[in-house]
């Protein structure tokens, strides 16, 4: 009896393991899937490109795009180089803060720079790296600390031929990664992602690729966690040496990546999300349609083919998710919806909160429910309210909630629940775009999937991208290529086009909505901006 | 013949205790073992008892050879032993108490019963608080219940570790007689002790000096003889 | 031991109807109704962390797994190779049992003269283990799962309607909580388990088996981790590995400390008393914009109960 200690003390204990343990099992999830993902990546490693540097025309890759785009505005704060630092809060941090506010003085005018001092908190640990990365890769452009920007007098957006930072780039190669929720957000299959990751690229390779270029994929999961995404963007950016980031899905994450890839200087492309965070980075680029873009699309379908009033407003609780919050607000109060409920769930919330939930949209007696969490929290609230006899209709702008799986897992609960989507579904392809269910029948046999699908999207935006920016890539061809204006039609993917300014270029969405009859989601609107 | 007989019994925590003793017991006899503190005797009842393991030597009960045994198996042979600072279960009440005594019994209720009313018979006090947590009695009445609750697997052999420690002296002259019933009631008895008003009671008395067994003999013969002058330091 | 039964029994009683009165008195009836049916599968996982605590002092942190690794069982063995339910259900309960057994064998038999720190760590150590055990039976994703009874709607209280599965879940705890306490006021081998956690010394010296009672503990323990995973999963409508874990460990454990960490009626009342906290936090709009106000109330109550009450609510000082 002696030896124990009392109740109390061994309650503190306890609870400090508690704490361990728990934060352990988190690492354990995220270890199994690493190790899947590490061999994709590995493969690949022999595209290296060990000295980026020799790549670039002049010496080590003169300041990459952002660096250069901020001009002598961006000298000031850039003077990061000095040590003196002055804006920023310690030295370290200094090269952050410089970056995001030189694009938004120099290439965005009028790019809101109350942001900027936001990135501090995001990005802040990676600017702290970012030196010491700079001195270790030879590939140098991507790091560019404070020294190389304070260097080069303003260069105009295009970037002299045979100039640029080529990264990830070889006479036979393009590297590009890739990071999405492939744990911790939906309940998608393990190898979900790696069958259909490579479908279009090898289509293109067989057409003769890229300027006789083939893309090598790396993917990586960022486990819904935006911490973990920024060190797969770093792991992706340092040592793999990818030439441009893709983020697939979820606002936080790709918030949290693109603000990264920006301070590095490399191109980051993603699935609408958000915009504040994003708006004013000089490498950001969405691929569809934001939330707040979709809010009009979804509020006229709401008042004008449902024909309800009351909506509830249901989002999970990040702050990135405010401005979509305020915009579907907005909107709806515009048309003249009955706002009854508007609230925010958990990221990862429990069984109580999402049983309370369902019951407070239940007394509120929405006939819609604005929806914008992850495919988790979404079924697991609908399968609450359906327990509680409760069955509204389901709607919101997203990426992942109009995938099969969200339909295969929570049907019934689900009911004609209708998302916007980047993509099509499965039903309308073969009209859309009759090369994907050939190709992945001719690659991989069988069927091809909807998060195939995606991917062989996104691949052919990205594509279409990398086509444009010439045979000459380097960060900034591309770059330059995404801000003259022109528009990137996939007829998959919404038709997209940018500027200088203009980041967010996306014009339209699928409908989808829910067949619980055949547990899959089927298309009721392609390339719609409203009802 | 003997229902006890331990030979060449060594027993050590890493460092000798016990240097290998011998002796017997004789059914029906009161043992007493005398000795100070350190020398041995709380071990060699508990090696008895099978709680602790011999590096050497043998325990034979009633001619069978025990040594390998658990305490557990010793308690069902008939070995019961009150271990020293008395052990009760201090959050059971007086009654739980004697039904976990009964373990080995459990089965046979008719048994059971009788034991209960034999120690209430012993112990009246434990009777008047059966429903009362053993926790909650006074030092005597722990006493009281340990002997009564070892008494519930109706035992052959009955050790008794200090039973007198830290009792007043009346009580420590109750809690004797109450042996020396149980003993005249046919159980053999082995009591570790230091306190000399025992001897009236011990019919064979051994003394124990840093391990070893330094003297054996009758209960007389120590009651009046100078070896109590010599081993224990008092007077008779 | 009737009088202490009683006892903590009318103490249990007279907290549970005056919480419940003040609640329905400030007009958070339905967070009441919310917290009791979600509160019910922490008391489920407490019982089990109080039952290896009181007989041999060890928190056990693998409670949660035990039950985990018995879903995964379960989809194994009934959703993938087609085993009808119950004996899939069997099968699912076994493997639990036998994780526990194993746990009790290889791990806390040998450490058990160890400092008790030492039994925490291992059994956080199993409890990772299964987590890998876990993924290995089903990868690292979410499962949905209907419940096994599908009236959804039978009963209504407060205006939440009570899924026949959480009443499933609310009627396995309130029987487990009974008969567990009868067990170990009634049964010598419910005695015996109390007696190895105050004297094992003197337990042995009855004739017990202090060994053979410690897989006994494991085995039950293992048990009702058991039930408790295969009965909350399908209220929580998906698992993944670490479900038990991440989801009722905490609660659970914040419901034994408050239950005094010995007593099994304490178990059941914290366990709803913490869901109902959880629920109030989630629902009330004072604590709307708090994100994650609910897991932030269960460790302001441990913290609480740790501090002012250490021995629980129904615990003696």
């Amino acid at each position: 009896m002696t030896r124990r200690p009392s109740k109390v003390a061994a309650a503190r204990g306890a609870a400090v393991v508690l704490a361990l343990l728990l934060a352990a099992a988190c690492g354990q999830k995220s270890n199994v899937r690493d190790s899947s993902a590490a061999p994709a990546a590995g493969d690949a490693t022999a595209g290296g490109n060990p000295g980026g540097g020799p790549a670039g025309g002049s010496s080590a890759a003169t300041g990459d795009t952002v660096a250069t785009a901020g001009g002598a505005g961006a000298a000031a704060p850039a003077g990061a180089s000095t040590g003196a630092a002055g804006p920023a809060a310690g030295s370290s941090s200094a090269a952050t803060p410089g970056r995001a506010t030189s694009p938004s003085g120099g290439t965005s005018p009028g790019a809101s720079p109350g942001n900027s001092p936001a990135s501090a908190a995001g990005p802040g640990s990676a600017a702290g790296r970012t030196p010491s990365s700079a001195a270790g890769a030879s590939s140098g452009g991507a790091g560019g600390g404070g020294g190389k920007a304070a260097g080069p007098v303003p260069v105009p957006a295009p970037p002299p031929p045979g100039g640029g930072d080529r990264t990830g780039v070889t006479d036979t190669k393009i590297r590009i990664g890739i990071h999405a929720p492939i744990t911790g957000a939906a309940p998608f299959p393990q190898n979900a992602f790696d069958k259909g990751k490579d479908v279009y690229w090898k289509m293109l390779a067989e057409k003769g690729g890229i300027f006789g270029r083939n893309v090598e994929v790396v993917f990586r999961d960022d486990q819904f966690n935006p911490s973990r995404a920024v060190q797969v963007c770093r792991e992706m950016v340092e040592q793999e040496k990818v030439f441009v980031l893709l983020g697939a899905a979820g606002s936080e994450q790709i918030t949290a990546c693109a603000r990264y890839a920006n301070s590095m200087g490399v191109p980051y492309l993603s699935a609408g999300v958000n915009e504040d965070g994003l708006t004013g980075l000089s490498s950001y680029f969405a691929t569809s349609q934001t939330y707040a873009q979709q809010s009009p699309v979804l509020v006229s379908y709401i008042a004008n083919k449902l024909h309800k009033t009351k909506i509830a407003i249901v989002l999970n609780n990040t702050p990135a998710l405010n401005e979509t919050q305020q915009s579907v607000t907005r909107e709806a109060q515009a048309a003249g919806l009955n706002i009854v409920r508007n609230s925010r769930i958990g990221k990862n919330a429990s069984d109580s909160e999402l049983l309370s939930e369902a019951n407070a949209l239940r007394a509120s007696g929405a006939e819609v429910v604005y929806l914008l969490t992850s495919p988790v929290n979404f079924i697991k609230l609908a399968t609450n309210a359906q327990a509680q006899a409760y069955s509204p209709i389901y709607m919101g702008p997203g990426i992942t909630n109009g995938l099969n799986i969200v339909a295969e897992a929570g049907c019934p609960a689900i009911g004609s629940a209708k998302f916007l989507s980047p993509f099509p579904q499965l039903d309308v392809i073969d009209n859309l775009d009759p090369d994907y269910q050939k190709s992945y029948q001719k690659y991989n046999g069988g069927k091809g999937d909807d998060i195939g699908l995606a991917e062989w999207g996104l691949s052919k935006v990205i594509g279409s991208m990398l086509q444009a920016a010439g045979k000459d890539l380097s960060r900034q061809s591309l770059v330059a290529a995404l801000e003259s204006g022109r528009e990137f039609g996939t007829n998959v993917y919404p038709l997209v086009s940018y500027s200088g300014s203009i980041r967010f270029g996306a014009r339209s969405s699928h409908l989808l909505e829910a067949d619980c009859s055949t547990r899959s989601y089927k298309t009721i609107a392609q390339f719609t901006n409203g009802f | 013949m003997s229902l006890l007989e331990v030979e060449g019994l060594r027993v050590g925590y890493g460092f000798p205790v016990l240097m290998g003793i011998s002796f017997a017991v004789q059914e029906g006899e009161t043992a007493v073992m005398f000795g100070l503190n350190g020398a041995g005797k709380t071990t060699t009842v508990a090696t008895i008892a099978g709680l602790l393991k011999p590096e050497a030597g043998t325990i034979r009960f009633d001619g069978a050879d025990i040594t390998k045994t658990s305490a557990a198996e010793r308690v069902a042979l008939g070995i019961a032993l009150v271990p020293e600072g008395r052990r009760v279960f201090p959050e059971l009440s007086v009654s739980n108490n004697l039904r976990l005594g009964a373990w080995t019994k459990r089965r046979h209720h008719k048994q059971v019963e009788e034991s209960r009313e034999l120690c209430f018979n012993y112990f009246p006090r434990l009777a008047e608080r059966s429903e009362q947590l053993a926790g909650t009695l006074s030092g005597g009445e722990q006493q009281m219940l340990a002997i009564g609750r070892a008494l519930m697997s109706r035992p052959r052999l009955l050790l008794v570790d200090e039973a007198s420690l830290g009792l007043s002296p009346a009580l420590t002259q109750t809690v004797f007689s109450v042996v020396d019933r149980i003993n005249d009631d046919g159980v053999t008895v082995v009591l570790v002790e230091q306190n000399v008003g025992v001897l009236p009671y011990a019919d064979r008395a051994l003394i124990m000096e840093k391990g070893t067994l330094v003297y054996q003999g009758s209960g007389d013969e120590i009651h009046s003889g100078s070896i109590r002058e010599t081993y224990l330091g008092t007077p008779a | 031991m009737p009088t202490v039964l009683s006892r903590s029994a009318l103490t249990s009683t007279a907290i549970a109807v005056g919480l419940a009165a003040a609640l329905v008195a400030t007009g958070s009836s339905q967070a009441l109704v919310i917290g009791i049916i979600t509160g019910a599968g922490y008391g489920l996982v407490a019982l089990g962390l109080v039952l290896v605590y009181k007989s041999s002092g060890v928190f056990n942190f693998a409670q949660g797994e035990f039950g985990t690794v018995a879903i995964y069982a379960l989809y194994r063995v009934h959703d993938k190779i087609g085993v009808p339910l119950i004996p899939a259900i069997v099968i699912a309960l076994a493997v639990s049992v036998a994780m526990a057994l194993v746990t009790e064998r290889v791990v806390i038999r040998p450490l058990f003269d160890a400092p008790r720190v030492a039994l925490l760590v291992a059994t956080a150590g199993v409890a990772l283990l299964a987590i890998s055990l876990e993924l290995w039976l089903g990868e690292a994703r979410p499962r949905f799962i209907q419940p096994a009874l599908g009236r959804l709607n039978r009963l209504s209280l407060f205006d939440v309607a009570v899924s026949d599965q959480r009443m499933l879940v609310l009627a396995a705890l309130v029987i487990l909580a009974v008969v567990l306490a009868l067990f170990f006021s009634r049964t010598n081998l419910g005695l015996a388990i109390l007696g190895v956690s105050q004297e094992p010394v003197a337990t042995e010296l009855m004739g017990i088996s202090v060994r053979r009672l410690s897989s006994f503990i494991w085995a039950l323990t293992g048990l009702l981790a058991g039930i408790a995973g295969i009965l909350t999963a399908p209220v929580a409508g998906s698992f993944a590995p670490g479900f038990l874990t991440s989801t009722a460990l905490i609660p659970g454990f914040t419901a034994a400390v408050l239950g005094g960490m010995k007593s099994l009626p304490g178990a059941f009342v914290g366990g709803i008393v913490v869901g109902v906290a959880q629920s109030l936090a989630v629902s009330s709009p004072a604590f709307h914009s708090i994100p994650g106000a609910g897991s932030v109330m269960i460790f302001v109550l441990l913290l609480i109960v740790l501090t002012v009450r250490p021995q629980g609510l129904l615990g003696r000082a």
